[in-house]
């Protein structure tokens, strides 16, 4: 008599569905076909003479963008009010995005994964504090736009990024890394510890 | 929120770049146009995200017997935002031009560029509104902007560029203006690319008024017939034109846009030494330097840069030089060429400044030749430049 195989817990998949992980499933295989298609030569940035730049290093903006989409289903009344251990569910659920963030990085590998990597946490840390911070209207925003700003506007003649384009900076430049570490270490506990959204305060918007 | 995230992209984009347009009421709109990079993807994302929350009330818009009004206004909702955004980034360019002391005020060419930025955004907005009426998820607020934005990237590298660009330029416009022809044709294909995209929302008016499939395929070439008038017309999105300057001085005359003509004197006081210097040797000298010379005419072009760094005797040095190179010489694509220039600016300081630095790599004639000397290899240098030239 054979034994019927494992589930896994129904919790955590209802969990998933619910808060819209198959959204980050589709988007981080949307970033792996991107990091295996984006051009390594550098491209003219519009409007600015004699300015060249490489897209690679703004391809994780394609999985942080969805983020918020999946994080603000944290914040509906159902959740808040039927969760038994709301921090664990959260920091569980931020853990498996995260990976999830990271993983298309690995297609990167061509160019510098650690740069790949540090701005997959930099995008990602500003797409948990957009969550809470905004609403749903603006919260993709942030996470979305930081990396078009920063290819626009943060390169100098010949392509040398200004001191606060993190995005387009080096992998040996430390303080870009303290910036990612920073944003992903606020992002995560700002979402992770309950709290009010600070956009519920102002207005309620779904 | 929506408001005030676009005025922080229109602030951005007017504050967080050089303005060296503020003197030119022209040039000052027409850059202030490129902010359509990067309001045009955020309009974008943002109507979509009204496009998703229309489409979620579709049952009760139907209800209401009213669904095309509503789901028309929903968007007029979104583009009224990014029209406060954008007139308000506009009233601010203005107003930095009148700070700066440019005479006048904006006249019709100048704000008739304002129609093709607007349709634009019409366009951005109200595809991204229908798409996601369709698509029927969050995400395709943030798609749509990213989309927008590759969009965008991919038609100013790989053209046509006519069908993107409603703004932005890196220099000066005395002496230019956007073309008629192709505004006209952009603001066909932006406003033919909205009225379709909200009409498609409507499946039922569609299916009523296009029922037959060759209409429906007429109603799709509304905007392909404009998006092939773009494609055809060119990569200029400039022509020259003939514009009123203000002149000061004699021998040489100097004619800029009024918005410069304070700064006239000093650009003489900078010129003055070279063109005494060459004079002095017998060459001949531009009687006018003119802001909106074309190349190859019989007076000097004056680059923006001598407004821009007045200071900066190396730009007044190749102002001068310029001129004897004008009709498009190739100079960087010729050792030779490029030693005698770079002798005639060493040589050109020399005379201003009375200094003459030990630089092994001049020629033997400029480091340790008389006065006769030097003037024979800057007589046969210049010839050599104009040759080139001719």
């Amino acid at each position: 008599m054979t034994s019927r195989p494992a589930l896994p817990s129904p919790g955590w998949l209802l969990l998933w569905r619910a808060w819209k992980g198959n959204r980050l499933w589709r988007a981080c295989l949307l970033a792996t076909i991107a990091w295996l298609l984006v051009p390594e030569r550098p491209i003219a940035v519009p409007g600015r003479q004699g300015v060249q730049s490489v897209l690679w290093p703004l391809v994780p903006t394609l999985t942080a963008m969805v983020l918020p989409s999946c994080l603000a289903h944290a914040y509906r009344d159902l959740e808040l009010a039927a969760a038994k251990s709301h921090a664990r569910q959260r920091g569980l659920f931020a853990v498996f995005a995260l990976a999830l963030t990271a993983i298309p990085c690995v297609s990167g590998l061509r160019f510098d994964l650690g740069v790949a990597l540090r701005n997959a946490a930099l995008l990602s840390g500003l797409a948990f504090a957009s969550t809470v911070i905004f609403p749903p209207r603006v919260a993709w925003m942030p996470p979305s736009f930081l990396p078009i700003i920063t290819w626009l506007l943060g390169l100098k003649l010949g392509g040398v990024p200004r001191p606060w384009a993190v995005l387009m900076q080096s992998g040996s430049s430390l303080p870009a890394l303290l910036a990612a570490g920073t944003s992903l270490g606020a992002g995560l506990v700002l979402f992770v510890v309950p709290r009010v959204p600070l956009w519920r305060w102002s207005r309620d918007e779904s | 929120m929506a408001c005030p995230a676009l005025l922080v992209l229109v602030g951005l984009h007017i504050f967080g770049r050089s303005r060296p347009w503020e003197h030119e009421w022209l040039w000052a709109i027409y850059q202030y146009h490129f902010s359509t990079v990067l309001l045009g993807p955020a309009a974008a994302g943002l109507a979509a995200w009204e496009g998703f929350r229309a489409q979620q009330a579709e049952d009760l818009l139907e209800s209401s017997g009213r669904a095309g009004r509503a789901v028309a206004l929903a968007w007029a909702a979104v583009f009224a935002w990014v029209l406060v955004a954008y007139t308000a980034g506009l009233l601010t360019v203005l107003a930095l031009v009148k700070l700066s002391g440019t005479p006048g005020l904006p006249r019709s060419p100048e704000l008739l560029t304002l129609l093709p930025a607007l349709a634009l955004l019409a366009g951005e907005t109200s595809t991204s509104f229908a798409v996601a009426w369709r698509v029927r998820s969050p995400l395709v607020a943030p798609a749509a902007a990213i989309a927008w934005f590759l969009v965008t990237l991919l038609l100013y590298v790989g053209g046509p560029e006519a069908a993107i660009r409603v703004g932005g330029a890196t220099t000066s416009l005395v002496g230019l203006r956007p073309r008629p022809d192709v505004q006209a044709a952009q603001v066909l294909f932006y406003v033919s690319l909205a009225v379709l995209s909200l009409l498609s929302m409507r499946r039922r008016v569609y299916a009523e008024r296009f029922r037959l499939r060759a209409l429906r395929l007429a109603g799709l070439a509304v905007p392909a017939l404009p998006a092939i008038l773009l494609a055809s017309l060119g990569p200029n999105v400039l022509e020259r034109v003939p514009t009123r300057l203000a002149c000061f001085g004699r021998h040489p005359l100097l004619c800029a846009a009024p918005g410069y003509v304070n700064r006239l004197p000093e650009v003489r006081a900078v010129l003055r030494p070279y063109l005494a210097a060459l004079e002095a040797i017998g060459v001949d000298t531009p009687t006018r330097f003119d802001q909106s010379a074309p190349p190859g005419s019989a007076a000097a072009p004056l680059p923006i840069e001598i407004f821009l760094r007045t200071s900066d005797h190396e730009v007044a040095r190749s102002t001068v030089l310029q001129w004897y190179e004008r009709s498009g010489c190739n100079v960087s694509g010729n050792v030779r060429l490029v030693q005698d220039y770079v002798g005639l600016d060493y040589w050109l300081e020399a005379q201003a400044t009375g200094e003459h630095p030990d630089d092994p790599t001049l020629p033997r004639a400029l480091a340790k030749g008389t006065e006769d000397q030097q003037a024979i290899w800057v007589r046969r240098a210049l010839g050599d430049l104009q040759a080139c030239a001719a």
